[in-house]
């Protein structure tokens, strides 16, 4: 009765067996590794992003006066800067861009509106004024060929379009300074 | 004031872990009763000291006393009570807070149950639980201290909690819940290291691990679960699993405790795999201290990314600490515990289990490699890369499938060995009824390979499982001519632990039907609707009916209204809104769900998920873009997860152990006389 | 893109869903974790423009991915194992194979119980279900 109940009666142990080296050499390799991976990986800051010269992607866009402007056709060096009406620090940066393109005509400045309503941009230039083609970019295409990620952000390409320098964020003197440099 | 009196709190917590862990080892290693008693005084010290603290910052919070540096992080006055409440875990000070609290009452509670019981064992046990404990109250007291005075001038209001937390309901349910499952994975760490430590394992302690990795397990469960309701009903992408790195920390110790809920039966009734089941407990607290660690420390770039500061070190250092432990444990006293008793056949319910445990683990060194894989990459080569969704599918599928096919076997067959032929005609009848599953919805248009095989494999293990739910209550029944509900009842409440997990398995089978429907044949269609224009989408009639502008303290929504046809059903009026925070440039949107499909059993339970999300207003708000979606048996993975969740609870309650041991010493009387 | 097309353009009433797949595997870029398909930002919004036309236009999807990973960096791409890092497939296959076949040996090593002097007990029967039934039985009389 009570052998159904119990379990398999275990035989009398033949030896007990020693530590497990293996185990504990191998286990110990794969923890160091495994931690000097998690503290390296720590170290690594994840936001970094590298910046590398490549030729610009050409564009083709309509203006807000509707004249259509292409990339391959300009043989000026050109600065295109990405805004957009809602975003605070664009019009924050918009004077210093508007100054420096009246400083370097030999340069061409665009604007490429991003995610915007063209009337509602063309009524801010219209009271914050304009010196410079803004183009419309609808499908959003052209941002995502740049790699914009958000705005603004200003690309400097130089006369053989070939983008040298690109600046996340709104521009100063300092990095519009350091863009036309690399430009001209 | 408050801020003193929570920063003494915790560092007498602190104390009791550290004067009660080392008085735990201690007392393992003397015996001694004193020291014993010490370590239970101490243990259930540890939970009330922290409660107190816990509620010492909740009061901070809700009287907004701006004074005490955490209320001043994520307080506000514009934030209602609950989310107030709930903002004790929105941050990274509060959320290490609110893990020492949980960890203490979990302590607590071991600490009660374990007054009468082994010493030697309960010790051990207490005594690394509450070392485990020193660790976070010394985070607490230290790096990671909520109840610092607020440094300068005490400010007037405060920017409020993350504004994700503020929108929706289940924001306040999902973190505890999984904390309770998560933390409280140090009890069968502990209760596992204690095995090693004495050198011995009976199957009581096999029993009350089990137990308790259940209870962890189930609310591991629940917790994955609401995460994933969460992501689906606030998040607006339509889904509810992306294999994030975050979820992935969750999942992996899920696993891992599965499996060894699974191999510790094994070694329960037969006295095997006591090394790969211990190895299975101590690996699953370890994978929640990793997850930790990857949601704190800033390694990954995610969702639920903390930030940075010194706390990342200390945790890779604590966890290292564990790991070596751990190693130790198992390398150097593994061969104390009883030698194994032989080994059943390929046809058993063992072989089964072994068979299934390789499968889970496999899947768990999957995930940890696919999320651990930027971080190898980046230290070889400093390449940046991501692993997403699309590599985590395509190599836990199969897997996944697999696992789900033998938990079908295994019900089949007995413990010990087996009978080939009689294994076959066990599972003649579910063979046979998948078999039916499947041509019938091929013949129905079903026949993308991979939701076709999970609906089989589901059909599959879903009849045996529901056949080990009723048999024994139908045999009953036969045998003592009882109503056949009695005889359910009869025989559930003496099996609760048979009851709780097959419910659970019969949970897995919904999960996979929910999982392969609504990914398989999901459909997804942009549209823009003109106010007042009905527009035919995706086999609904959907009108825009206009937009409303919801000013709220924390935060201003633009609220669509759109109505919802059916052919002519009308199913009611929807509002996918855009919540604009204060403290986020990026609005939030609210995506419109329901449960829209034709149903089975009238409409309980809905074949499908309507999925509306707001793209953009126009300008002139006469006009709205919307993402919709359909989601095809979406339905079944909620009800699958709450059905692990209850299953598990059933299965872990340990009512009925006093009750047996009566009735056992009373049989045992019997046939001894 | 620098090359020319190398595949066939995809025909227009598969292009929703030929875009749909691709921007599946690609991540949107200032999402956590979302991909191309799943997100509806304005870059995501871009990036899906671009391969609908560049599908259409006859592009591989691997001319595709390429030219996103010039772009935004070779975190855009979500399954890296289909571009090299095979490293991702086999370090997992390995394992599982090291797994099965450790298990396979042990298994193998492990004397094995003799059939007769194994307690025979019905199959699906649970030990202790058997000894429940046993002391209801006897408690039941």
């Amino acid at each position: 009765m009570s052998g159904l109940s119990s379990p398999p009666v275990e035989p009398a142990p033949s030896k007990k067996g020693g530590p497990n080296w293996a185990l504990l050499i191998v286990g110990g390799a794969a923890i160091l590794g495994f931690l000097g991976l998690l503290a390296v990986g720590f170290g690594e800051d994840p936001e970094e992003t590298v910046f590398t010269e490549r030729p610009a992607p050409d564009l083709e866009l309509e203006d807000l006066a509707g004249k259509v402007h292409k990339l391959s056709d300009q043989d000026k060096p050109v600065v295109l800067n990405f805004w957009a009406t809602w975003c605070v620090p664009c019009k924050a940066e918009h004077p210093v861009l508007l100054q420096n393109a009246s400083l370097y005509p030999d340069v061409q400045f665009f604007g490429v509106l991003y995610g915007d309503n063209p009337a509602k941009a063309q009524a801010y230039l219209n009271s914050a004024g304009s010196n410079y083609p803004t183009l419309m970019d609808p499908s959003g295409a052209t941002a995502a060929a740049y790699g914009v990620t958000g705005v603004p952000e200003t690309f400097f390409i130089d006369a053989d379009q070939v983008i040298r320098f690109r600046h996340n964020g709104p521009v100063n003197m300092n990095v519009m300074d350091h863009g036309l440099k690399a430009i001209r | 004031m408050v801020s003193l009196i929570g920063r003494t709190l915790v560092l007498l917590a602190l104390g009791a872990c550290a004067a009660g862990g080392v008085a735990g080892l201690v007392a393992g290693k003397t015996r001694s009763r004193q020291a014993w008693k010490f370590t239970i005084a101490m243990g259930l010290a540890f939970a009330v000291l922290m409660t107190l603290a816990t509620g010492v910052m909740e009061y901070a919070l809700i009287v907004h006393d701006f004074s005490v540096s955490y209320v001043a992080q994520v307080g506000s006055l514009s934030t209602p009570l609950t989310i107030t409440i709930v903002s004790l875990w929105s941050s990274l000070e509060g959320s290490i807070l609110f893990w020492g609290f949980v960890l203490a009452a979990a302590t607590g509670v071991f600490a009660w149950s374990m007054r009468n019981r082994d010493p030697e064992h309960g010790s051990y046990a207490l005594g690394v639980l509450l070392l485990i404990g020193a660790f976070f109250t010394f985070l607490a007291a230290g790096v990671a201290n909520p109840f610092l005075p607020t440094p300068g001038m005490v400010p007037l209001d405060g920017p409020g909690p993350n504004a994700l937390l503020q929108n929706h309901l289940l924001m306040i349910i999902h973190p505890p819940a999984l904390y309770m499952g998560y933390v409280t994975m140090a009890v069968p760490f502990s209760m596992a290291a204690s095995a090693l430590l004495a050198g011995r394992l009976e199957a009581n302690w096999m029993r009350s691990l089990r137990r308790w990795t259940l209870f962890s397990w189930s609310w591991l469960s629940l917790g994955l679960l609401l995460g994933g309701w969460w992501s689906y009903e606030v998040l607006g992408w339509g889904g509810y699993w992306a294999w994030d790195p975050v979820e992935n920390a969750a999942f992996m110790p899920w696993l891992t405790a599965t499996a060894f809920v699974h191999s510790s039966q094994v070694m329960e009734r037969r006295g095997q795999f006591k090394g790969w089941t211990l190895t299975l407990g101590l690996a699953s607290f370890l994978l929640t201290m990793l997850g930790t660690f990857m949601t704190r420390s800033g390694v990954f770039n995610s969702v639920h990314a903390f930030g940075e500061g010194p706390i990342g070190p200390i945790f890779l250092g604590f966890i290292a600490v564990c790991l070596v432990f751990s190693l130790l444990l198992l390398g150097l006293r593994l061969h104390h515990l009883d030698p194994k008793t032989k080994m059943a056949g390929l046809v058993s319910r063992e072989a089964v289990f072994l068979l299934n445990n390789l499968l889970f683990v496999a899947l768990t060194f999957t995930v940890l490699i696919g999320t651990l894989y930027p971080l190898i990459r980046e230290a070889y080569d400093g390449a940046r890369i991501s692993v997403g969704e699309p590599y985590f599918n395509k190599m836990s599928l199969p897997v996944m499938v697999a696992i789900l096919f033998f938990m079908g076997v295994g019900p089949a067959l007995p413990w010990g060995d087996g009978n080939l032929n009689r294994a076959g005609k066990r599972l003649a009848v579910p063979l046979v009824v998948s078999g039916v599953v499947g041509a019938t919805l091929f013949a129905l248009g079903i026949r993308d390979f991979w939701p076709l095989a999970t609906f089989v494999t589901a059909a599959f293990a879903g009849v045996t499982s529901l056949r080990e739910l009723v048999e024994p209550a139908v045999n009953r029944a036969k045998q003592k001519g009882e109503n056949l509900l009695v005889a359910w009842w009869q025989y559930a409440s003496r099996s609760r632990a048979k009851v709780g997990a097959y419910t659970a398995h019969l949970g897995i089978v919904a999960l996979a039907i929910g999982i392969a429907g609504s990914a398989g044949y999901k459909q997804v269609m942009d549209v823009t609707l003109t106010e007042g224009e009905p527009k035919e989408v995706l086999g609904y009639t959907l009108i825009f009916e206009g937009h409303e502008t919801q000013q709220q303290p924390h935060r201003r929504s633009e609220v669509t209204w759109v109505r919802v046809y059916r052919g002519d059903r009308d199913l009611g009026r929807v509002d996918p809104r855009m919540n604009h925070y204060d403290t986020m440039a990026q609005p939030i949107g609210t995506p419109a769900v329901i449960s829209a499909g034709p149903g089975y059993f009238g409409r309980l339970a809905p074949s499908e998920d309507l999925y509306l999300s707001l793209t953009r207003l126009s300008d002139d708000k006469r006009a709205v873009s919307v993402r919709v979606m359909t989601h095809p048996v979406i339905w079944w993975v909620w009800i699958g997860g709450i059905m692990l969740f209850g299953g598990g609870l059933l299965a872990s309650w340990p009512g009925l152990v006093k009750l047996r041991e009566k009735r056992r010493t009373k049989l045992k009387q019997k046939v001894d006389a | 893109m620098t090359e020319p097309p190398m595949c066939d353009p995809v025909p227009e009433p598969m292009l929703d869903e030929a875009t749909h797949d691709l921007g599946r595997e690609l991540a949107c870029p200032i999402c956590a974790g979302q991909s191309v398909s799943g997100s509806q930002t304005p870059v995501a919004l871009g990036m899906k423009a671009i391969i609908r036309e560049s599908l259409s236009l006859g592009y591989c999807e691997e001319q595709i991915s390429d030219y996103f990973v010039l772009v935004y960096g070779d975190d855009v791409v979500l399954d890296p194992s289909k571009r090299g890092n095979s490293a991702l497939v086999w370090l997992p296959l390995l394992a599982v194979l090291l797994g099965f076949a450790g298990a396979g040996v042990w298994w193998v090593r492990q004397p094995k119980t003799p059939l007769e002097t194994m307690a025979v007990l019905p199959v699906s029967a649970d030990p202790d279900d058997l000894y429940q039934a046993q002391v209801l039985r006897e408690l039941d009389e």
